[in-house]
């Protein structure tokens, strides 16, 4: 039986999303050989810790917690195997994610993290402390939900080379667009069914304007196709002055419109934009799915797909990066 | 230019090796082949398509060719423009002149506007247009992307590309 203890800085949805899977999963993990243990979780000002392990129904019900330690004492002062770091992201400077990353991975503590910001600033930075302190980074949960691109091409697929990747990477602008098109909305009108049922956040612009698509395109780039660029070598356009009638046009060349993050490595082409895409093209997925599909040397062209936001989705992606650096650290 | 080629061959050994000969003998570079032993002609010849990828000159050759050695062309699908792209734009487009946007792709000499779709749904809103653009090839192809970016650019449209535009590229 590995034991295997963690920590989880910021307790939002995403941490709380993934508190709801340690419990559901926790028989079936001890039969494959995990004893995953939470010794804490820290909200923005307060925290629970129990180097045992927290019990983690009680903790979901919570709305206090009863420690005043930060993130930054959490890390430096509870033993424990990965930190997992879920706070929100920041594309500008990636913090606060960036510095609890850092400071874990500096304390040879190994990573697993959903959050984009740091990468999208710092991934050489973030990938050197990580080697140099001897530990894992695991951010599967970064791009694509529960779509393991990442792990795919790290495990699966060795020894090609990756031309390309295009993709639909954000599951907000892929619903309103997909209701744009079924029901002949205005922009507006599907925008705000979109708030209605939680697909949208209050403030859209981070999904609609293409800045979260443009932000894991970068990661994408960077770590799987060595890429070295910044967000700012994104060329982005957004789907907010797309119409019904573009739409409309589209369709009638059996055509859709989506809004694709593409990345060509020899073209050093990175480029966020609304684009005719086929019915019958394997891009053309609708509702809040997100596609991927990749372009290798050798391979050729790989499609994947599946769920790519949400508290659960994302679960399924950090806990396979916890069990993979099981596997290869403890 | 691609040139797509319909031909009659019997159907013996030797036969399909005597239609290629003179396509390479004129510079012809062969894109594909289909021989379809299967689909018999009344006359129990079988067809072959071929298309090639051929000057003008070379075309003419090639044709005298194969006449000369008594096969039957059954068609030349001489395609002179091979790259059709349809585009999306969205922004004031009849209001930033139309006219002028058609005309400087026509302009170019190598491609043209072949097909226009134009909605506007009312005076305050932005209106919606599909292009289709034809070009005499893909570097052509490429230039008239371009430009068409310039003129999105200029003329603050929302351009909407297929999404085949680099694969195409890459596959050929």
């Amino acid at each position: 039986m590995k034991e295997i203890k963690i920590s989880i800085i910021g307790f939002g949805s995403i941490g709380k999303g993934l508190v709801r899977e340690i419990i559901e999963k926790r028989d079936f993990l001890l039969r494959k050989g995990y004893d995953l243990k939470v010794v804490a979780i820290a909200d923005k000002n307060s925290s629970e810790i129990d180097i045992n392990g927290l019990d983690l129904a009680n903790v979901l019900k919570k709305e206090e917690y009863s420690y005043n330690k930060t993130a930054l004492d959490i890390i430096y002062e509870v033993k424990q195997d990965i930190m997992v770091e879920c706070t929100p992201s920041n594309i500008i400077d990636g913090n606060p994610g960036l510095s609890h990353i850092l400071a874990a991975l500096n304390s040879r503590i190994n990573v697993v993290t959903s959050n984009k910001g740091p990468f999208v600033v710092a991934y050489d930075k973030i990938i050197e402390s990580a080697d140099k302190n001897n530990v894992s980074i695991g951010y599967e949960a970064t791009v694509g939900g529960a779509i393991p691109i990442i792990n795919l091409i790290k495990s699966n697929i060795r020894a090609d080379k990756i031309l390309s990747i295009k993709g639909i990477l954000n599951g907000t602008c892929n619903y309103i667009l997909t209701r744009m098109q079924k029901e002949m909305l205005d922009y507006e009108e599907a925008l705000f069914e979109a708030k209605e049922l939680g697909i949208a956040e209050t403030d859209e612009s981070y999904d609609v304007k293409g800045i979260d698509t443009a932000s894991k395109l970068v990661i994408l780039a960077n770590s799987l196709m060595k890429m070295n660029v910044k967000y700012t070598d994104v060329k982005v356009e957004g789907i907010t002055r797309i119409t019904r009638e573009a739409l409309e046009l589209a369709e009638e060349i059996d055509c859709t419109i989506k809004l694709i993050g593409e990345v060509n490595k020899e073209e050093r082409l990175l480029r966020v934009a609304p684009r005719l895409v086929p019915f019958n093209h394997p891009l053309s997925v609708g509702g809040t799915l997100n596609v991927i599909m990749l372009n290798t040397d050798i391979a050729g062209e790989i499609t994947i797909t599946g769920r790519g936001a949400g508290p659960k989705e994302t679960s399924s992606a950090i806990l396979s990066d916890i069990i993979n650096i099981a596997d290869e650290r403890l | 230019m691609k040139v797509k080629m319909k031909l009659e061959l019997k159907d013996e050994p030797g036969t399909l090796i005597k239609a290629l000969l003179p396509i390479s003998k004129y510079g012809g570079n062969i894109v594909y082949v289909v021989h379809d032993r299967e689909k018999k002609l009344p006359n129990g010849n079988i067809t072959v398509q071929i298309s090639i990828e051929a000057n003008k000159d070379q075309v003419r050759e090639i044709k005298n060719a194969l006449e000369d050695e008594d096969i039957g062309i059954l068609s030349i699908d001489e395609v002179k423009l091979i790259e059709d792209l349809a585009f999306i734009m969205i922004g004031h487009i009849v209001d930033t002149d139309i006219k002028d946007t058609i005309d400087r792709v026509d302009n170019t000499g190598f491609a043209e506007v072949i097909d226009l779709n134009l909605k506007m749904p009312n005076i305050k809103k932005e209106s919606s247009a599909r292009i289709i653009i034809r070009a005499t090839g893909k570097e052509e192809m490429k230039k008239c992307v371009d430009l068409i970016n310039k003129i999105a650019n200029e003329k603050d449209f929302v351009l909407i590309y297929p999404l085949m535009l680099e694969t195409q590229n890459e596959r050929d």
